[in-house]
């Protein structure tokens, strides 16, 4: 019988339990059974060779001392406990990314992830030599000396921390980094892949400077795009979107409407004459619809928002008039059509009906009624006083 | 309702400008091309088609010419759907198709009345004519037309001549100068005027008979409506058997040689009061004169037509009375209330003018005659009550033994609208287009209303000027729908 040494994750046979032994300390079968993990299949060693040979010819020389996650987390931390009292946390940082080139004019290859990995290596590499460093930085964030005052006091983590911070250009994708032909494209493919919806696009004017602000607000600040969540690094709040599903541009609140108010211009829906506050136009729920109101005849021109002298009946560019709330009570109620003349000329002459009546004749006719009423009134009572006509009371049982 | 509005409605817009004028006259040119077919398919065909096809015929008519014009105007159509009653038959003939009853057969020496009318925007305009049917003459063979004699001739002279003495009458109110011939124009004076001819022809005046004003939508065309502000000469049944039979009790008296001071016949004061009215120039006019042949004393009284099978009262027509609200209890009544007010106005219509499906529309009128909401116009015959029978039933209340007594006697109507403008009386109906059928009569006019005859057209008197029939503009002849 004999006994066969195999490895099947790189499907392999082998003489003897020693080579088996080697052959799974091998950088070929543990990449190998990476890639089962990953769900991939093995392969050859030759293939393999050929991709490490590549690999060492791509980045020679980046290969260096790799920062650890715990390095990472403390330079972080201790980042935030400086920035934070001083507060710099988002207008800062975006000033930083105005200087720094404006990151449109760096569009990132490949991998984004891959990419701030070589930049914490750049960084982790200087910040060996506390003076040259800085200089470094600063000069390659290239800042004017007003700026270079005010971030004097910013110690090297954060100015660390900062250079790992980029924008993400607007042609980018801000999920996956997925490099788009224009802006448009990159909208097209954030909307197909990541159902990212752009609310009132008829009044968009700036399509490009709202996804510049987007891919500064993840790129930049770490930050959540629906939610306040601020990541610790641009793979973390990435993340975060996807997993939580926050790849959205929020737009109920005021707030959150004013934030992106300068990409839009509204003015093309208010009316010239009486333009509607903004407060009563999105002031939504105490509108009532009320198609009754429609009036041709009307004194305004149609196809303009507006609302009337008393504020209470707001006009559609449609021509429909909606109705203030206060006012439910009379549009609900369902008053009788007023009759056609035919009927109406019958109902006025015809003396059976007791609006017709004539109102002098009518109240003649009251007091005659009265007059009658009290002298029965004084005929009953004189009668009731004579019905007793016995002098002394007799029992009528006893008799 | 506002009294602004109601002074609107009734002083305003019956104000005889040129625009109501117009719509008056287009009104009666309507109506009088309509009446001239009619008369011409009686005359010529009436043992092709039966009276309810000859009714349906000239509903359609009228339906579609009125449609055709004033296309802005919300209220027009028929104020009175054609009816032709023969001989006895006074009023609400119009039968629907399917009808048991179809207004009975023609047949020669009838006297046929042809009725009816049009309103657009409440300006309305109604006419009635008698015609006599007869034999077309073979002249190859030496035939020679001839005249209708007898009592139902002496009708259809009394009613033709007071209709158009009437109207001679009221003309001279637009006379250059007003009261120089005749005085002024009262009621009063009317209704002796159309009793003088009538007693001149030895016939009597059918109940129901009136010379009335008509306004916007107020011309008299059905006795639902008590008016205010009415003026007009009304001949009721209940008020001239009352005069029958206090000329009786008179007579009495004399015989007796008892005084007669007491003795006041309460419906005469009635007339004297109400009656006593002037008419004015700038107000329309409806002259309705009807006349029965009575061979003796008595009166004529109106009785509901049973049909010939006496199978229960024949009613063709309904009319709406708006003093009556009353919510409804039953859906079909409620859906058939719902399309009254979209079609129907304040005339008398048919129930197919409403609801092409009559079967299904009657289904919702028990309710809405149950409470008034409509009112039946049933069809009616007259009949001749001698004044003995009248007498006993004024001793003994026994109403049977009148009613047997009674005879059916052939009925003449002449109706037509007149507007009395200022400068002259526009005949819309009636006139010189129809002329009165082939008659000969054994009496004579009296000398004084021939007399007011003559004075119309006269060179320094007042003008009549006649609306003539002529070519109407038709809409398209709606598609019958089909039944499945």
């Amino acid at each position: 019988m004999s006994t066969t040494y195999t490895c099947n994750t790189c499907v392999q046979q082998f003489p003897n339990s020693e080579t088996q032994r080697e052959h799974m300390k091998t950088d070929w079968h543990r990449y190998n059974l990476k890639r089962k993990v990953a769900g991939l299949l093995p392969i050859a060693a030759n293939v393999f060779a050929s991709k490490v040979l590549q690999q060492s010819e791509a980045v020679p020389e980046r290969r260096q001392k790799q920062i650890t996650k715990k390095e990472m987390k403390y330079q972080e931390r201790m980042a935030r406990r400086v920035v934070r009292p001083s507060s710099p946390t988002e207008s800062q940082a975006s000033e930083f990314s105005l200087g720094y080139g404006s990151g449109v004019d760096t569009p990132t290859e490949g991998d984004a992830i891959h990419e701030t990995a070589t930049n914490g290596d750049e960084s982790s590499d200087v910040s060996s030599s506390l003076s040259e460093d800085l200089n470094t930085k600063l000069k390659h964030l290239n800042l004017d000396e007003e700026t270079l005052q005010s971030v004097k006091h910013l110690d090297t983590d954060t100015i660390n921390k900062l250079a790992l911070r980029r924008a993400i250009p607007n042609t980018d994708c801000v999920v996956c980094g997925v490099h788009n032909d224009s802006v448009e494209a990159n909208v097209e493919h954030m909307t197909k892949k990541y159902s990212l919806y752009i609310p009132e696009q008829k009044y968009l004017t700036d399509l490009a400077g709202l996804m510049s602000y987007l891919g500064q607000k993840v790129g930049l600040g770490f930050e959540c795009l629906s939610c306040s969540f601020v990541g610790r690094s641009l793979e973390s709040v990435r993340q975060h979107m996807l997993m939580k599903g926050h790849v959205r541009i929020p737009y109920e609140s005021e707030d959150e409407k004013l934030e992106l108010g300068d990409f839009y211009d509204f003015t093309s829906s208010y009316d010239k004459k009486l333009p509607v506050s903004d407060a009563v136009a999105n002031d939504d729920e105490d509108w009532e619809d009320d198609d009754e109101e429609i009036n041709s005849d009307d004194e305004y021109d149609d196809g303009m928002l507006y609302t009337d002298e008393t504020g209470t009946q707001l006009a559609l560019p449609s021509g429909a008039r909606i109705g203030h709330r206060s006012m439910a009570r009379y549009y609900k109620q369902s008053l009788k059509p007023e009759p056609r003349d035919g009927q109406a000329t019958v109902n006025a002459v015809d003396i059976r009906r007791p609006d017709v009546r004539d109102p002098a004749a009518f109240r003649e006719q009251k007091k005659i009624w009265k007059e009658e009423k009290r002298v029965a009134n004084r005929k009953d009572a004189w009668e009731l006083r004579r019905n007793n006509f016995q002098k002394h009371y007799r029992d009528e049982l006893l008799q | 309702m506002s009294l602004a509005r109601s002074t609107a409605l009734l002083d305003e817009k019956n104000t005889l400008t040129s625009s109501v004028t117009d719509k008056y006259r287009l009104a009666g040119k309507i109506t009088q091309t309509c009446l001239q077919h009619i008369i011409q398919t009686v005359l010529t065909q009436y043992e092709t088609y039966t009276v309810g096809e000859m009714c349906r015929m000239g509903d359609e008519f009228l339906e579609r010419a009125t449609t055709a014009v004033y296309k802005s105007v919300a209220e027009k159509g028929i104020a009175q759907p054609v009816r032709i009653e023969k001989q006895e038959f006074v009023g609400g003939v119009s039968p629907e198709n399917g009808d048991k009853f179809q207004g009975g057969m023609l047949a020669p020496g009838d006297l046929v009345k042809i009725s009816l009318g049009v309103y657009i925007d409440g300006y309305t305009a109604q006419v009635t004519q008698t015609e006599v049917v007869r034999h077309v003459p073979n002249t190859s063979a030496g035939e020679t037309e001839q005249p209708l004699t007898g009592s139902p001739a002496d009708a259809v002279c009394a009613s033709y001549l007071a209709s158009e003495a009437v109207i001679a009458y009221l003309a001279q109110v637009t006379d250059p100068n007003p009261g120089k011939a005749v005085g002024v124009v009262t009621g009063t004076k009317i209704r002796e005027l159309v009793e003088k001819i009538a007693a001149a022809y030895h016939v009597k005046i059918v109940p129901g008979s009136s010379v009335r004003r008509i306004r916007r939508f107020l011309a008299g065309q059905h006795d639902i409506v008590l008016e205010r502000d009415y003026k007009g000469v009304l001949w009721e049944v209940e008020g001239e058997e009352e005069r029958a039979l206090h000329a009786v009790k008179l007579a009495e008296s004399e015989a007796k040689q008892e005084s007669t001071e007491g003795a006041v016949c309460l419906y005469e004061q009635h007339i004297e009061e109400e009656e006593n009215f002037t008419v004015e120039a700038g107000e329309a006019y409806q002259v309705d004169i009807q006349m029965a042949a009575a061979p003796q004393k008595g009166a004529i009284r109106l009785y509901d037509f049973q049909g010939y099978d006496e199978s229960g009262t024949v009613i063709n027509q309904y009319g709406r009375d708006f003093s009556v609200t009353y919510g409804l209890k039953i859906q079909a009544s409620r859906k058939l209330l719902s399309q009254l007010e979209a079609t129907t106005s304040v005339y008398p219509f048919k129930l197919s003018h409403v609801e092409s499906n009559v079967a299904k529309a009657r289904l919702g009128l028990g309710e809405i005659l149950a409470h008034q909401i409509l009112v039946p116009i049933p069809v009616k015959v007259a009949k001749f009550v001698p004044l003995a029978a009248l007498y006993e039933f004024s001793k003994n209340s026994k109403a049977r033994a009148r009613d047997e007594a009674s005879k059916a006697v052939p009925v003449a109507r002449n109706s037509s609208s007149v507007l009395l403008t200022n400068d002259a009386c526009l005949r819309l109906t009636g006139g010189q287009a129809f002329p009165p059928p082939y008659v000969h009569s054994a009496f004579e006019l009296p000398e004084d209303v021939t007399n007011l005859l003559k004075l119309v057209g006269h060179k320094h008197g007042a003008k009549v000027k006649d609306v003539l029939p002529g070519d109407v503009d038709m809409a398209p002849a709606k598609e019958a729908k089909m039944e499945e």
